[in-house]
């Protein structure tokens, strides 16, 4: 990892079109803002891992739990006439 | 091809039904071909079964099921990465979660999957800009949209 010590009004680029401003450090937060083309996606990183987590629960879903969550919905329905 | 899957045991694919994404889904790099399974004739559930590793599969449901204004602003870049003209060839997914005895149903939101129907491309996207979550509880709103499925189903076999 590349690791750089800047202050705040300070700038990083990242390739041709890409630049980071070091906008503001206030005790312990930083405020960071990202300037890039819109094809490029920028998101903090809790977002990505709170899906990845997600992902893998969904992922743990046994046949059975569909089979069971199907015969809940669909009782009601089979009883009408 | 044949492939091998452990919820479904062998199963024969048709290369014609291939999803390939673009992007894998978040976690699980290995897998990048998956095919839509039917869950049951008039279910509103599919399973995406990984082609790559057995074990692989999530269940899928349209999000406009779970919520009737679910609406997700996409990156220019994912659109033109599956090659999507125009919004009729692109088709939403969202990853369901269900806990053992059905205690929680949840889908997600936040986190859902584009699908270009013609070229068969995918891939999951993040909607960091709305307040979508990961856990959005489903199973009331399921139940409560049961009998507008049924009508669509009616609907699609007198036509």
């Amino acid at each position: 990892m590349l690791v750089f010590t800047r202050k705040p009004g300070d700038r990083i680029r990242i390739g041709d079109d890409i630049t980071v401003f070091i906008m503001d450090v206030k005790g312990r937060q930083v405020r960071i803002g990202i300037e890039a083309p819109a094809h490029v996606i920028v998101h903090r990183d809790e977002i990505y891992r709170r899906i990845q987590e997600e992902n893998v629960r969904a992922a743990a879903v046994e046949l059975e739990s569909l089979n069971e969550l199907s015969a809940l919905l669909g009782t009601p329905d089979r009883r009408k006439p | 091809m044949k492939i091998q899957t452990t919820r479904f045991g062998e199963l024969n694919v048709d290369e014609s039904r291939v999803i390939t994404f673009t992007e894998t889904i978040f976690g699980f790099p290995e897998s990048t071909r998956y095919m839509l399974i039917d869950h049951d004739p008039g279910s509103p559930f599919q399973w995406l079964q990984s082609l790559d590793q057995p074990q692989t599969a999530f269940v899928v449901i349209d999000p406009q099921l779970v919520d009737s204004s679910y609406r997700a602003e996409v990156n220019t870049g994912a659109i033109a990465d599956l090659q999507i003209g125009v919004p009729e060839e692109a088709v939403l997914l969202c990853i369901v979660t269900i806990t053992r005895g059905c205690a929680s149903v949840t889908a997600n939101l936040a986190g859902p999957i584009i699908l270009n129907t013609g070229k068969r491309l995918a891939k999951q996207v993040v909607l960091a800009g709305a307040s979508y979550g990961v856990r959005h509880s489903i199973l009331g709103g399921i139940a409560r949209s049961g009998d507008s499925v049924a009508q669509k189903t009616g609907t699609a076999a007198s036509e």
